[in-house]
C-alpha cells in the first residue's frame, strides 16, 4: 500500500508568471529600451529571438517572452518559497507594463511544476492510481490501458481559476556535450520515472495594474496552490 | 584575451507532452516554455474591456489565516476606514454631528496603522500621509460632509487598487485639497498661512 503523498515530497522544478493584456502595439516601438532596462536588472541578460511581434531572452535568473498580447518569465530552478522568483517578476513586469503602457491585465497566470521521483514507471503509476483522483473502475478504454496514467482537473469561477494535472510519466534528458570540453563523456542521457503536477492558477477576471503586485500575488498564490494540492493528495 | 562561450545545448524531452498536442485547444493554459504559442482563442477585450468589470481585491489575495502581509492587514484596516466614513457621513447627512465626529475620530485612530504599511507603494503612503496631515492640520474641527464624503470616496479607490501610480496618488492630494483639507505637514501649513496672510 503506498504511503500518502504530501506536496512537500515533490520538488518544484519549474515556475513561470505570466500577463496578458490586449495587443500592446507599442511593443513595435518600445522592445529595445525594454531589453535594455532588463539588462541592468538581470544577470547576463541575453535576447536569444527578436522579431517584431515576439523577442525571446534568457538571463541567469529564467528566461523572458514579450508579445504583443502576453508576457512570461520562466525559470526551471525556482527557489523553495518563490521569493526570489517573485523579485525577479516584479523587475520583469513592472519594466513591460512600463513599456508597453499596460493598465489592464487580461489574465495573470502563474503555473508551477512539481515532480516526485520513483525507481520505476509502473511505482509512478502505482502513486498515481492510489490518489484515487477517479472513481472510474479499472477496465481497458479505447483499447489503451485499465487505468489512466493523467488527469487534468480545473475549476472555474469568475474570478479565478486553476488547471491541475498530474500525470505519471517517464522524463527522459538527452544533452550531448561540445567536443571543446573534453568530456570522457559527453552524450549525457538521463531518464526520470515521476510523478508530475502541473498547476496553473490564473484569474478569470481583468485586473488593474494599479491592483496587482507580482510578489504580494505569488506569495499567496504558492500558499493557495500547495494547501489545495496538498487536499488533492489525500492530506 | 578573448573567450569564447560555449553553450551546453540540452533537451528534454518527455515520454508524452505535457498538454495535447492534436490541436485541442480548450486548454490554452499559462505557456511554461518559450516557445510561440498556437494561434488561440483568447477572450476578446477590445472594447468590452472597460465595461468588464475588474477583479475584487479580497479574489485576488485571498487572505489566509495569520498573515503577516502589511498588504492583508492594509486591506482590513482600509475596509474598516471606509466603513466608519461611510457611518459618519450617514451621520452627517442626517445632521447628527456628534455621531460623525464620533466616527471620524475612530477613523482618524487607524491612520497610524495605515501608515505603518507604507512598504507597499509611495503612491499608498502619499494618499495616508495626506490624510493623516489633513486630520493633524484640522485641530479636532469635524470634517464636513464634502470631506468626509472625499476621504470615504478615495479610500474606498486605494483599497481595491492599493497599488496605485504616484502621479494618481498626487490627484487624489489636489481632491483633498479641492475640498478644503490641508495635506501639508503642520510647519509647512504654518508657513503657508504666514505666507497668505502677508499677502
Amino acid at each position: 500500500m503506498p504511503v500518502p503523498l504530501s506536496i512537500s515530497d515533490f520538488k518544484m522544478t519549474s515556475a513561470t508568471c505570466e500577463i496578458r493584456y490586449d495587443n500592446a502595439y507599442l511593443i513595435y516601438d518600445r522592445t529595445g529600451q525594454i531589453c535594455h532596462d532588463l539588462k541592468a536588472s538581470f544577470t547576463g541578460f541575453k535576447v536569444q529571438s527578436p522579431s517584431p511581434s515576439q523577442t525571446i531572452a534568457s538571463a541567469k535568473e529564467g528566461s523572458f517572452v514579450i508579445e504583443a498580447a502576453a508576457s512570461r518569465f520562466t525559470t526551471k530552478n525556482p527557489d523553495t518559497k518563490l521569493e526570489q522568483f517573485a523579485i525577479f517578476c516584479k523587475q520583469f513586469f513592472d519594466v513591460v507594463s512600463e513599456g508597453l503602457d499596460v493598465k489592464v491585465f487580461t489574465r495573470l497566470g502563474f503555473r508551477v511544476l512539481f515532480r516526485k521521483d520513483f525507481r520505476g514507471l509502473d511505482e509512478a503509476k502505482s502513486a498515481f492510481t492510489a490518489l484515487k483522483l477517479t472513481t472510474l473502475k479499472p477496465t481497458k478504454r479505447f483499447g489503451a490501458a485499465d487505468e489512466p496514467n493523467e488527469i487534468l482537473l480545473r475549476w472555474e469561477g469568475e474570478d479565478i481559476g486553476t488547471m491541475w494535472r498530474a500525470k505519471a510519466e517517464t522524463i527522459k534528458i538527452d544533452a550531448v556535450l561540445p567536443a571543446e570540453l573534453e568530456m570522457e563523456n559527453s552524450d549525457l542521457r538521463k531518464a526520470f520515472n515521476a510523478l508530475v503536477v502541473d498547476v496553473d492558477y490564473y484569474t478569470v477576471a481583468p485586473v488593474e495594474r494599479s491592483q496587482w503586485d507580482p510578489k504580494e500575488w505569488i506569495r499567496h498564490s504558492i500558499r493557495t496552490i500547495r494547501r489545495d494540492t496538498d487536499a488533492l493528495l489525500g492530506n | 584575451m578573448d573567450v569564447t562561450p560555449i553553450e551546453i545545448p540540452s533537451k528534454i524531452s518527455h515520454s508524452q507532452p505535457f498538454v495535447p498536442d492534436t490541436g485541442f485547444k480548450a486548454l490554452p493554459g499559462t505557456e511554461s516554455s518559450s516557445t510561440p504559442p498556437e494561434e488561440e482563442e483568447h477572450r476578446s477585450t477590445v472594447g468590452s474591456l472597460a465595461l468588464a468589470p475588474v477583479i475584487e481585491i479580497d479574489k485576488l489575495y485571498s487572505a489566509p489565516e495569520e498573515s503577516k502581509s502589511q498588504l492583508i492587514t492594509a486591506l482590513g484596516l482600509l475596509a474598516d476606514s471606509v466603513e466608519l466614513l461611510a457611518q459618519a457621513r450617514i451621520a452627517a447627512q442626517k445632521s447628527r454631528l456628534m455621531d460623525a465626529d464620533r466616527y471620524t475620530q475612530r477613523f482618524e485612530a487607524i491612520l497610524p496603522a495605515l501608515f505603518r504599511c507604507r512598504k507597499i507603494g509611495d503612491g499608498y503612503a502619499v494618499v495616508i500621509n495626506s490624510l493623516h496631515f489633513a486630520a493633524i492640520n484640522k485641530r479636532g474641527e469635524p470634517l464636513n460632509l464634502n470631506q468626509l464624503t472625499t476621504a470615504w470616496r478615495i479610500l474606498r479607490e486605494l483599497r481595491n487598487k492599493p497599488f496605485v501610480e504616484f502621479e494618481q496618488a498626487l490627484e487624489y492630494v489636489e481632491e483633498f485639497e479641492a475640498c478644503g483639507l490641508r495635506v501639508d505637514p503642520p510647519i509647512v501649513s504654518e508657513l503657508l498661512e504666514h505666507l497668505e496672510h502677508e499677502q
